[in-house]
């Protein structure tokens, strides 16, 4: 690669020239848009909400946890019998907390972050077409998103829950049945139910995006992989949703009415049943979170080793082996829940097999690093950490896989700590990698790579912080889902070198939480600086080889003039640095890609 | 693979004309398992009361079993009919069709009455009312996830019965018709099995 001043480079027209942003005008023409680039931004600022939301929920959490005893939750009023106000102990409120937290950051959040809003926003321009195949169904996907936050929000109204994100019966069940908080279970459900079928539609659009709309030249094998990460969502979602679908409504009806149980015991019912058909789908999900994110770290990596990635085939393959055998393993999670040891011994088998295409594709990011030239900005950062983050969470899954040590581990905070190095190291740092990768596509403005590059450094001490102690003391047996881990824990029989262990992983917890906090806080305000006071993003900042960077930024309304050429991907031949707008252009006389 | 690279034919968001088709048949394959799962659900929880007796099976089921059966053979016929160009063939069967359809949900709603002491105001009690309760549970919330699905499947139907009435169907443009009778077949299939799972295995 070479730089030039390119001799006729065209200054960068204004940003009021006609783009998708002010294509047409007012608040109506956002809210019934069928532009996909604007239904993902929709999209976009409703899943930060919720990230704002869910984490402040985190934040109280752990500031109830820095110091043993109640510290800051409230005694919330239950009812008042005869003028005498009666209350719910403040560690019902922890309860209530910990569930609103992880409901909303995983059914809000992490599951729509990535397909639904940026994935809405790149996959047809990735793709080189106009639109989703279905852009109708794009939006009415979105308002369906809507209409479950909105049930979401009616549960916190209602008085909330506390049965934990994965609402286990008999928790779910029986919680406050009969009082006047009867409701706060049965919203918080129907919104999962709703957001579920959101979900599915989405998985819809994008497939048949997919089959339908590659414009000549697209072959399968020439689709950049974040196309084949979301592809292969796609399917999970449409293939998985339906049974959390059907889960949910059996347990909204067997809350309603007083017959016989399904997943009841004390009415007969099965709550193991719950569980199966729970991690049925919850099991694939976690694939629906992390492979989209996956793909984003892919092209990441190829566009600033400015290489192609390593191994195209087996990572696109990978994504759909991983999310084939992602079906079979949902008993891992039942390990303790009275399944049989030999059927707990397949679930394992098939545990560590899932963790094969996982490694490939970090074997196959770390060889295209290797002798690339690295280019450092905040993006990269942010895909190299979740490497490394991943990494840890992937190897960690492994010992939960295994039938002996997970009985140790089950319900303790190494499971906590896992998950949130799989969930927020692999999805949540995947998704800031992609909002500060494609930021300047969507806004046509530059971020402050300083500002990015410090606010990474923050999150990088905070969440290893946070977490870390997390999985020293869970592997300690440090039990979750507990309010206080005062006398107690000498009551629950550990030994005094244990619980003040214990105490000291949630302190260091604690305060690894609070520097994460800021390193987000400071990295969405450099981001909403950038967005009035960024100076203009030229089409492609980064060097990009996919088809979203030869479009303009941000791009007009049909996202390209003409049908773009479509050659193979990641295919850098021709790439030169354009020094006068800063920008990354294809001189048409280098030498075409080598054929393979 | 090969490279040459195919240029600068205008963008367009023309589909191609099976791409409704395409669609309608991803959406059944997640509506069909979500139908299994509840039918999966079904037999697990049947399984865990062995003592319960045999359902009897409502005479109206069978009507609107019967109901949807014919149904399914006048949409495919009317497939046939839209895409031979014989639009008064296309035109009875498409009213057909649709008669037939709103017969089922009144079929279905009048079993629903006739099974229905209020179940949601009066929680039964004693051994003998569980086992009643429990197939009028699942009667309920397998017919009710079933007829949703019939409801959802007018919308599509009102507008193929539009565009039949305007005469806007030609063998080029048939496939809504195609792709609303792929719909209607589903449910037909979905309710055998149901109907199967309930009243002959269960
Ligand atoms: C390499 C792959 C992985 C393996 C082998 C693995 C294994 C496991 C196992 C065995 C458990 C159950 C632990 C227990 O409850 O005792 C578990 C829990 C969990 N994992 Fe993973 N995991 C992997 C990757 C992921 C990823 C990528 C995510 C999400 C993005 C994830 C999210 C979760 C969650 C949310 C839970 C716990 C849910 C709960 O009980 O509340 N895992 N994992
Ligand atoms: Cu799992």
């Amino acid at each position: 690669m070479s730089s030039i001043a390119h001799p006729n480079a065209n200054p960068l027209p204004e940003l009021t020239s006609d783009n998708y942003l002010n294509h047409s005008r007012g608040i109506l023409s956002w809210l019934v848009t069928l532009d996909h680039k604007r239904i993902g931004l929709m999209y976009l600022a409703s899943v930060i909400f919720f990230l704002i939301l869910g984490g402040s929920f985190a934040i109280i959490l752990r500031t109830e946890l820095y110091e043993v005893g109640r510290n800051i939750l409230p005694q919330l009023p239950k009812s008042t019998v005869g003028g005498d106000t009666q209350y719910f102990a403040w560690t019902d409120t922890y309860n209530q907390m910990f569930t609103l937290h992880g409901g909303i950051l995983v059914f809000l959040f992490i599951i729509p972050a990535i397909p639904a809003a940026l994935g809405n926003f790149v996959l047809p321009i990735m793709l080189g077409a106009k639109d989703v195949a279905f852009p109708r169904l794009n939006l009415m996907s979105y308002y369906i998103y809507v209409g479950g936050a909105i049930f979401f929000v009616l549960a916190l109204v209602a008085g909330g829950l506390d049965t934990g994100w994965t609402f286990y019966t008999p928790y779910s069940s029986s919680f406050e049945k009969g009082s006047e908080f009867h409701w706060g279970v049965v919203f918080a459900v129907s919104g999962a139910f709703i957001l579920g079928f959101s979900s599915i539609l989405t998985g819809v659009n994008f497939i048949s995006t997919m089959h339908m709309l590659r414009p000549p030249g697209m072959t399968w094998f020439r689709m950049p992989l974040m196309l084949w990460a979301l592809y292969a969502t796609s399917v999970m979602q449409i293939l998985a949703t339906p049974v959390l679908a059907i889960t949910l409504m059996l347990l909204i009806i067997e809350r309603l009415y007083d017959g016989i149980g399904i997943f009841d015991p004390a009415r007969g019912g099965d709550p193991v049943l719950f569980q199966h058909f729970f991690w049925f789908y919850s099991h694939p999900a976690v694939y629906i979170m992390i492979v989209p994110g996956m793909g984003i770290i892919s092209e990441v990596i190829s566009t600033f080793c400015h290489k192609a990635i390593f191994g195209y085939r087996f990572i696109a393959c990978s994504s759909l082996a991983i999310a084939l055998v992602g079906f079979l393993v949902w008993g891992h999670h039942m390990f303790t829940s009275g399944q049989s040891a030999l059927i707990s011994t397949f679930f394992a088998l098939l545990t560590f097999l899932v963790a094969i295409p996982s490694a490939i594709k970090v074997f196959n990011w770390l060889a295209t690093m290797y002798k690339g030239s690295i280019d450092l900005r905040t993006p990269m950062l942010y895909a190299m950490l979740f490497i490394w983050v991943f990494t840890v969470g992937g190897l960690t899954g492994m010992f939960l896989g295994a039938v002996s040590t997970d009985i140790h581990l089950h319900d303790t905070y190494f499971v906590v700590a896992h998950f949130h190095y799989t969930m927020v190291g692999g999805t949540l740092f995947a998704f800031l990698a992609g909002v500060h990768y494609w930021f300047p596509k969507m806004f046509g403005r530059m971020y402050s790579e300083l500002g990015g590059r410090i606010a990474w450094a923050i999150v990088f001490v905070g969440f290893n912080l946070t977490f870390i102690s997390q999985f020293i003391g869970g592997s300690r047996g440090m039990p979750r889902r507990y309010a206080d881990f005062g006398e107690k824990l000498t009551e629950l029989g550990f030994g005094e070198s244990h619980a003040q262990l214990f105490i000291q992983c949630q302190k260091i917890s604690t305060i690894g939480s609070y520097i994460l906090g800021i390193g987000l806080v400071w990295a969405a305000i450099v981001l909403v600086i950038a967005l009035f006071k960024g100076k203009r993003a030229p089409s492609n900042p980064w060097g990009g080889p996919t088809l979203e960077w030869r479009c303009a930024s941000p791009p007009i309304h049909e996202n390209f003039v003409d049908t773009p050429t479509v050659g193979e991907p990641y295919d850098y031949t021709g790439m030169q640095y354009d020094e006068t707008n800063e920008n990354y252009v294809v001189n048409p006389d280098a030498a075409p890609a080598p054929q393979h | 693979m090969n490279a040459n690279p195919v240029s600068s034919a205008k963008v367009n968001h023309t589909l191609p004309s099976y791409a409704g088709t395409f669609g309608t048949a991803v959406v059944i394959v997640s509506l069909a398992i979500l139908f299994a799962a509840s039918i999966i659900a079904y037999l697990v929880a049947r399984h865990a009361h062995p003592d319960l007796p045999q359902a009897a099976t409502p005479v109206g089921l069978w009507v609107s079993t019967a109901l949807l059966i014919i149904l399914s053979l006048t949409a495919h016929a009317a497939v046939g009919a839209a895409r031979q160009d014989n639009q008064s063939a296309l035109r009875t069967t498409v009213i057909i069709w649709s008669v037939l359809a709103v017969g089922f949900l009144v079929a279905q709603t009048a079993n629903w009455i006739t099974w229905a002491p209020p179940l949601f105001d009066r929680p039964p009690t004693g051994a003998e009312s569980d086992s009643l309760s429990f197939y009028k549970m699942t009667f309920y919330v397998l017919t009710g996830l079933h007829a949703a699905h019939v409801v959802g499947g007018l919308i599509p139907l009102a507008f193929v019965w539009r565009n039949t009435m305007a005469g806007r169907y030609t063998p080029q443009t048939f496939h809504p018709v195609r792709n609303c009778a792929l719909y209607w077949h589903f449910l037909d299939v979905v309710w055998i099995v149901m109907f199967l799972a309930i009243f002959v295995i269960g």
